[in-house]
């Protein structure tokens, strides 16, 4: 798979939590969710690849910390 | 050090000391006091850890309801424990006279909310849209399970239900016991087997150690019922291992879901 560096920020910043394996499932069932290939990912696609991700996050974290995630990606992915 | 740490630490010392108090099996009341003071503790140790889990989740989340879920099957657990202690020590009844006894009831309605809780989990991973591994695992791990689990019940089960002695009462509780037992161990294999599925994933490790203290659990609450049954079951019993063992890695499991949610 071609290097993406949105994609490996995105999953730098889950992988403390996921680690490395889990972090890039994540980022690979959230584009593909969106249609779109993780290569691919844009700037563009960011808030709705975030807001999916969060969703995703809540029963591990709860609503508050999965925000937080979202706003962490937000912030320092890009 | 982290409460998580020192949990295990405890439950280390603890274990060793409940292996080697039933191997060395000293006479008169000590071993029924050891034998029921011990799981009043591990319950306790059990309701601290998912009442602190509970606690770190902000508020109005699934997450936070399926651990809140667990907290109450625990209590419930703490209370059965606590009634079976009270009955033995303080009024030095013999709790395997008499079946069900009031500590049956607060135990059978433990399963209700740990189901429950452990069904939040599992569909609330599923929703989030994570892999199950690969299909053939999956599948065969299920077959397997369920064969195992079905012979394992099918044995007990029906020496109990042929048995002319035993009112119905007594049946229909040793039913829910193994029904109730069959169905928290689906989901908390599931658990156990999701934890498993990616490297390093800290943010699985609560449902692990939950899920594998609640499978001791059940299996304990399965051979206890069967051997109560057929008057081979005293205080002492190595199976009460498993017990303590399973409500320390519940406690274990909530206090990696305090420290998981802290460390964002």
């Amino acid at each position: 798979m071609p290097e993406n560096k949105l994609m490996k920020r995105v999953q730098h910043i889950l992988s403390p939590l996921q680690g490395e394996e889990m972090a890039a499932a994540t980022v690979r069932i959230h584009c593909a969710v969106m249609g779109r290939k993780p290569e691919d990912l844009s700037p563009a696609d960011l808030p709705v690849l975030v807001k999916s991700i969060q969703e995703s996050l809540i029963i591990f974290l709860g609503s508050d910390k999965a925000q937080a995630i979202a706003r962490s990606i937000e912030m320092h992915a890009v | 050090m982290p409460a998580s740490q020192r949990t295990w630490i405890f439950t280390i010392a603890l274990i060793i000391f409940n292996i080697l108090f039933f191997w060395i099996k000293p006479e008169g009341k000590a071993m029924t006091i050891v034998s029921d003071i011990l799981p009043i503790l591990c319950a306790l140790v059990a309701l601290g850890g998912t009442a602190l889990a509970v606690r770190s989740f902000g508020t109005g989340n699934r997450a936070r309801l399926a651990w809140i879920l667990l907290l109450t099957g625990v209590t419930l657990f703490f209370c059965a424990e606590t009634i079976n202690g009270f009955l033995e020590i303080i009024l030095n009844g013999d709790v395997n006279d008499g079946f069900p006894i009031l500590a049956d009831y607060f135990r059978m309605t433990a399963y209700i909310p740990v189901l429950a809780g452990l069904l939040m989990l599992v569909f609330g991973y599923k929703k989030s849209r994570f892999s199950f591994g690969s299909k053939r695992n999956f599948i065969f791990g299920l077959l397997g399970l369920s064969l195992i689990a079905f012979t394992f019940v099918h044995q007990l089960l029906l020496s109990i239900l042929r048995d002319a002695d035993t009112g119905n009462l007594a049946k229909s509780v040793y039913i829910y016991y193994f029904a109730g037992g069959l169905l928290i161990t689906f989901p908390a294999a599931l658990l156990v087997y999701i934890s498993s599925l990616y490297k390093k994933a800290w943010i699985l490790s609560p449902w692990r150690y939950l899920a594998m203290g609640l499978l001791c659990l059940t299996i304990f609450t399965i051979e206890h019922s069967y051997l109560s049954w057929n008057n081979t079951y005293g205080s002492g019993n190595f199976l009460e291992v498993f017990r303590n063992l399973g409500y320390l890695l519940v406690a274990i499991g909530g206090l990696y879901q305090k420290e998981l949610i802290e460390s964002v």
